[in-house]
């Protein structure tokens, strides 16, 4: 039997050869699947342990203990002991934690803070009552900290004189200390009874990118940090008697990179059983930074796998198709040895063994040959920028696990299933039943069925449910709910759906086409027309494959584009331009700040603007450099409306240069943005205000307003400005949001409307004085390398906020569910058009091969080359053109229909400015180009086919 | 009348030899006459047939239709003379399989450039070979006898000169041969056509008018019925 098989597929080899490219195909996307899945996923939980907001620890590496040394009883002083167990020994928990969590431990530190003291005496300064410090002391502080002003702490240490201790550069700044000052404070003394006083001997800053600083140090307002010897003797010697406990942190530094897929559980339980084991002591609070996003990770991890699942059904469902076409072409010109062998005596379960055989070389060559494609296929989608669009990215790291062969067993018992599965039929009829069969007219399954009504009617379910609970699904997502894939999968439902549809409605439109001119057709009409009508059945296959092709090709194009484009215009809208950045101006800020802190009466910020004419250097390098003065927290009101202190900011444009250089779509509103900031231009006073602002408080242009602007400390004192005119009402505003969308603490998700004002920076300037602001910059072509190179060059140059549009960007295509998107898109992209001029080359090829003894008869009757050319080109006029366009039309309704769908599931809530359709020519462009080259080649073939067609041998096959 | 002087059919061999198909044949079909051309399988019967039919080109010699030399034709004009002045029924039943039995006999007055009552002359055809009742079925629906028929008025709706017929009862049992030449010979008489068959069947040798014999590509024997008969007489 194998002998047979090998000669039957070397006999049909170029349809051998489709087969195993199909199965190659297919079995290579699937093998991808879990092989970029692992690698994605781990690059997904280091995106969420990057992204993590910090919370009560500073690093997402770190791992907090935080707990008391209690008093002893007899002798008052403190107790060198943290809890039980391994935990006992204060010096070596931070060990231990890394060694229970089994992740390398990078840095630590222990923060031991005494009970804070009141001030008894302080040179060189005034000082309330109220006032407080705290002897601190911070392990290995010395080796990760460097100096501003003054000295380290000795070792040695005098107890008969002040004790040295070193401040941080903010404890400075706040309380307004200067090295050599010394402090004497209360509520504590030595076994001598010798009251402490301690001198400033050094001011320290952190060092930069050190792992060990895991506490944010601007926290740190009242520590004086004593040595190490000191630290001991206050263990030993001194009394604290404003508290019972000294605070002790010990902090864990981890690599978070030493998070990953595979060990994210383990640390989980890990964390657990410590919270479990430290319950006994309510005082202990152990806390990690990577916790929180080890939590959300776990909650949308199936996400990723199930949305690259789920975008790869059509082309799985395409792959099957292309395998069962061409299995069933090639059992079509084998049905009469297999109906020979049945009558000869070989059983069905023989003939289907033999066929199973035969399936399972295939597939497993393809097998083979698919390792390789899976993991060129998984790099290819990790480098996926956009659609069509690859950049190279080295930290995808692919690993085989057991999931790998899962998947590839399943398609190749899938593949095998599809190859076998046309057989089933035949292997049931011995010679005499196939010929009788042959003669019988019995209608396909999806016909009997009405397949393509049922996935019309599923689809239009689906899409009415959509858009009865759009916004409630958007904000779902939003909130980390799961993607609904019923949802995603109904664009392949519908383009399945209207695929059957199309080809059955196709021999009806050419029955009418025909009937209509019946009388006249010329003969070559006439036989094409009757051979598109009466064999329709055998064409529907190549029309749904190139349906589908066609369609998929199209909405796979538009869905991802889409995306991407509506992602970074989304980012561009809400950065406004290039570069956003907001420089530290000097000010009385700190003294306002401690005034107010001390009760005192509050005072007006005043600042000193940064030197602005410094962008002059590099405006020949720019676009545009602009200044804009933002406040999110403004309270509104006119003469008809009271007071309004939510949800209102401010934005203090320069209108020419703003205009210049700001992202803005044209079509977000009737009017150019241009008029309105025009209308800023004319009007000094004037004010653009938001439309959902005028709406909801019934602003009108003409009318005056009034603001109030918070100062950094939220004080609205000081900045106000009575004299504004509404002089336009606009939908959508660079950076400006209509809504915003927040999470509360049980993580429910609920959408606020924002309101906002616009007016002219040089007034608003005039009216409130000297603010900081921000300065916009609009690079050249995107390239913000001279911005970047110019803001190193800047020695004195603070900057409190810096964005940067295009870095943003960067990141969001890295995001790997937007990674996953394009990169499946495309390869379906591709293996469609591969599919496509394979699938359509063997069924043409075959099919005139078929017909070659027709075609004999019709040279015999007196048919000429030319008119049987024209016969065939009508016939693909019919067939392949009128699926071309079919596949097209429907392709842009899917895209039409069912691009929203998407947009929710990737952009949910985020996107401030409303969706845009993007149906790329340039990518039809690219599908219709491959498809008339494909066309071509194939008319170019049959052609050949036809000029080459001797009438005598031709005819000779029949009687063969 | 169809004249045939010298004709041989040459194949090469891949030993650097030719094949000879045909060897310096001569044959005169007569005009209204069914001339049979007989021979065992391999004689070369169907070669001489699609030689004189215009359907193959000869390696030498010349062949005659009427006035019209074939021999040096262009594609185009034998495909004029196939068209409008030839019948043809294969030994394979070669009905087009998506018409009906009416659309092939049809179709052939449409090749025909008949414009005006192609449904009569169709039907007409289709009565005459016993079929009014099976017009609209498809050649699937069909016995092989009945494609056959179906051929047969296929090839004589549009009047042709001559019906060349290529073993058109192999695949037939005897009764229902017989039946197929008969209705060759009914058409001589009603429609004044002539007929070139070829078979190997020797039941049907008693129903030619002419008869050449063939053998690995030579004429063998001749008979004429009627030079036989005067010959008698």
């Amino acid at each position: 039997m194998r002998k047979f098989i090998t000669e039957k597929m070397l006999h049909k080899k170029w349809m051998t050869i489709c087969l195993l490219l199909g199965n190659i195909l297919l079995l290579g996307i699937a093998m991808s699947n879990p092989l970029y899945y692992h690698a994605a996923l781990n690059r997904t939980l280091q995106q969420y342990l990057d992204d993590a907001e910090p919370g009560k620890t500073r690093d997402v590496g770190e791992i907090r203990l935080q707990g008391r040394l209690v008093k002893d009883k007899e002798s008052g002083l403190f107790r060198n002991q943290f809890y039980k167990g391994d935990y006992k020994d204060p010096d070596k928990v931070c060990a231990q934690l890394a060694k229970d969590f089994d992740l390398p431990m990078i840095a630590s530190n222990r923060f031991y803070a005494f009970p804070a003291c009141k001030i008894k005496n302080m040179t060189m300064g005034n000082f309330s009552q109220s006032d407080k410090f705290m002897v601190s002391y911070l392990s290995e502080l010395k080796e990760h900290a460097e100096l501003v002003s003054g000295s380290f702490c000795s070792e040695e240490t005098d107890m008969k004189q002040a004790i040295p201790c070193v401040i941080n550069e903010h404890t400075m700044m706040e309380r307004g200390l200067m090295v050599g000052q010394e402090i004497t404070l209360e509520e504590v003394q030595d076994d001598k009874g010798n009251a402490l006083t301690l001198r400033v001997e050094g001011v320290f800053r952190e060092k930069e990118d050190d792992p060990y600083w895991m506490e944010d140090t601007e926290l740190y307002t009242m520590e004086l940090f004593v040595s190490d010897a000191f630290f001991q003797y206050c263990l030993e010697h001194v009394m604290f008697t404003s508290g019972k406990y000294i605070e002790v942190t010990f902090h864990t530094a981890i690599d978070p990179k030493d998070i990953t897929d595979y060990n994210y559980k383990r640390i989980q339980s890990e964390e657990s059983r410590l919270n479990g084991f430290f319950k006994g002591d309510s005082d202990i609070q152990l806390n990690t930074g990577f916790a929180g996003p080890i939590k959300e990770y776990k909650k949308n991890r199936s996400n990723v796998h199930m949305v690259m699942l789920i975008l790869q059904v059509p082309l799985f469902i395409l792959l099957a198709l292309f395998i069962y076409m061409v299995s069933k072409q090639m059992l079509s010109m084998e049905e009469n040895e297999v109906a020979m062998l049945k009558s000869r005596g070989a059983s069905r379960r023989q003939i289907l063994m033999m066929y199973i055989m035969q399936s399972s070389i295939i597939s497993g060559i393809a097998a083979l040959l698919g390792i390789p494609l899976a993991i060129f296929l998984s790099k290819m989608i990790g480098s996926a920028n956009s659609f069509l669009q690859f950049v190279s990215r080295s930290n995808m790291s692919i690993q085989f696990s057991f999931d790998v062969v899962l998947y590839l067993l399943i398609a190749m018992i899938f593949s095998i299933a599809m190859m076998v599965l046309p057989v089933i039929t035949t292997s049931k009829l011995t010679i005499v039943e196939y010929k009788q069969e042959h003669k019988k007219k019995k209608k396909p399954f999806w016909r009997r069925c009405f397949l393509d009504v049922i996935l019309l009617g599923i689809t239009a379910y689906i899409y009415y449910n959509f858009l009865q609970q759009k916004d409630t699904l958007s904000l779902k997502i939003a909130s980390g709910g799961d993607v609904d894939y019923m949802l995603l999968l109904s664009s392949a439902f519908f383009i399945l759906g209207m695929g059957f549809l199309f080809i059955r409605l196709v021999p009806v439109l050419v029955w009418v086409i025909f009937s209509i001119g019946k009388r006249f057709w010329k003969p070559e009409m006439y036989a094409s027309f009757l051979q598109i009508i009466r064999t329709s059945e055998k064409q529907e296959m190549i029309s749904l494959f190139l349906v589908m092709t066609i369609a998929l090709g199209i909405f796979n194009a538009a869905a991802a584009s889409t995306v991407n484009q509506n992602m970074e215009e989304g980012i561009r809208f809400t950065n406004g331009t290039d570069i956003v950045l907001k420089e530290q101006f000097e000010s009385n800020y700190y003294s306002v700040k401690r005034q107010k802190d001390q009760g005192g009466e509050n005072s007006e910020i005043v600042y000193k603007e940064a030197d602005y004419e410094k962008y002059d250097t590099i405006r020949e390098q720019v676009d545009v450099v602009t200044r804009v003065f933002h406040c999110d927290n403004v309270t509104f009101s006119s003469n008809e409306i009271p007071p309004v202190t939510q949800n209102f900011s401010y934005m203090g444009i320069e209108s020419k240069s703003f205009g210049e250089a700001c992202y803005f779509r044209n079509d977000l509103m009737k009017k150019h943005w241009y008029h309105y900031l025009n209308l800023l231009a004319e009007n000094y006073y004037g004010v653009l205000v938001s439309k959902a602002a005028a709406e909801e408080y019934n602003l009108e242009v003409g009318q005056n307003v009034y603001l109030e602007f918070a100062d950094e400390l939220d004080c609205k004192e000081f900045l106000n400005c009575y004299n504004m005119k509404i002089v336009g009402i606009v939908d959508y505003f660079p950076t400006r949001a209509n809504e915003e969308v927040t999470m509360d603490d049980k993580g429910k998700v609920r959408s606020t409307p924002k309101y906002y004002v616009i007016g002219n920076f040089d007034f608003i300037m005039g009216e409130l004085g000297v603010q900081e602001y921000n300065v916009y910059i609009k690079a050249k072509n995107h390239d913000t390398e001279p911005v970047y190179q110019f803001i190193k060059g800047q020695t004195w140059m603070h900057l409190k906020e810096f964005k940067d549009a295009e870095n943003e960007i960067l990141i969001k295509k890295n995001d790997p569910m937007l990674q996953v998107t394009n990169g499946i898109l495309t390869i379906s992209f591709l293996v469609v058009i591969v599919l496509c001029a394979a699938g359509f080359l063997i069924y043409w090829t075959l099919s005139i091969r078929e017909r070659e003894l027709l075609f004999g008869i019709y040279r015999a009757m007196g048919l000429s080359k030319g008119e049987l050319k024209k016969m065939l080109i009508n016939e693909h006029f019919f067939s392949t053109l009128l699926s071309i366009v079919a596949g097209a039309l429907i392709g842009i309704v899917t895209s039409l229909l069912f691009v929203p769908v998407m947009e929710i599931t990737y952009l949910p809530g985020a996107q401030i400015i409303p969706m845009k359709m993007v149906l790329n020519f340039m990518d039809i462009a690219k599908l219709g180009s491959v498809v008339l080259v494909m066309v071509l080649i194939c008319i170019l073939v049959l052609m050949r086919l036809v000029s080459r067609l001797k009438i005598s041998q031709a005819l000779k096959l029949g009687e063969d | 009348m169809i004249t045939a002087e010298g004709i041989n059919k040459i194949y090469p061999l891949p030993g650097g030899e030719d094949f000879y198909a045909l060897r310096d044949v001569n044959v005169t079909i007569p005009d209204g006459k069914l001339t049979i051309l007989k021979g065992r399988s391999g004689s070369g019967k169907t070669t001489l047939l699609n030689i004189l039919s215009a359907l193959d080109d000869s390696s030498s010699g010349s062949v005659r239709f009427d006035d019209l030399m074939i021999t040096g034709m262009t594609e185009k004009e034998k495909e004029q003379l196939r068209r409008y002045q030839i019948g043809f029924v294969f030994q394979a039943v070669a009905l087009i399989p998506m018409m009906t039995a009416y659309e092939n006999v049809e179709y052939a007055l449409r090749l025909a450039g008949v414009k005006k009552g192609r449904k009569e002359r169709a039907i007409e055809c289709l009565t005459k070979v016993g079929l009014s009742e099976r017009m609209y079925h498809l050649p699937a629906q069909m016995s092989g006898g009945e494609q056959q028929r179906v051929a047969i008025a296929r090839a004589i709706s549009h009047h042709p000169k001559v019906i060349f017929a290529d073993e058109p009862t192999a695949e037939l049992d005897t009764v229902t041969a017989l039946r197929v030449v008969n209705i060759f010979k009914d058409l001589i008489k009603e429609e004044g056509c002539t007929i070139v068959m070829t078979t190997h069947s020797v039941d049907l040798m008693e129903a030619a008018d002419v008869l050449y014999e063939l053998l690995d590509g030579q004429v063998v024997n001749y008979t004429n019925r009627e030079e036989v008969e005067q010959d008698e007489r």
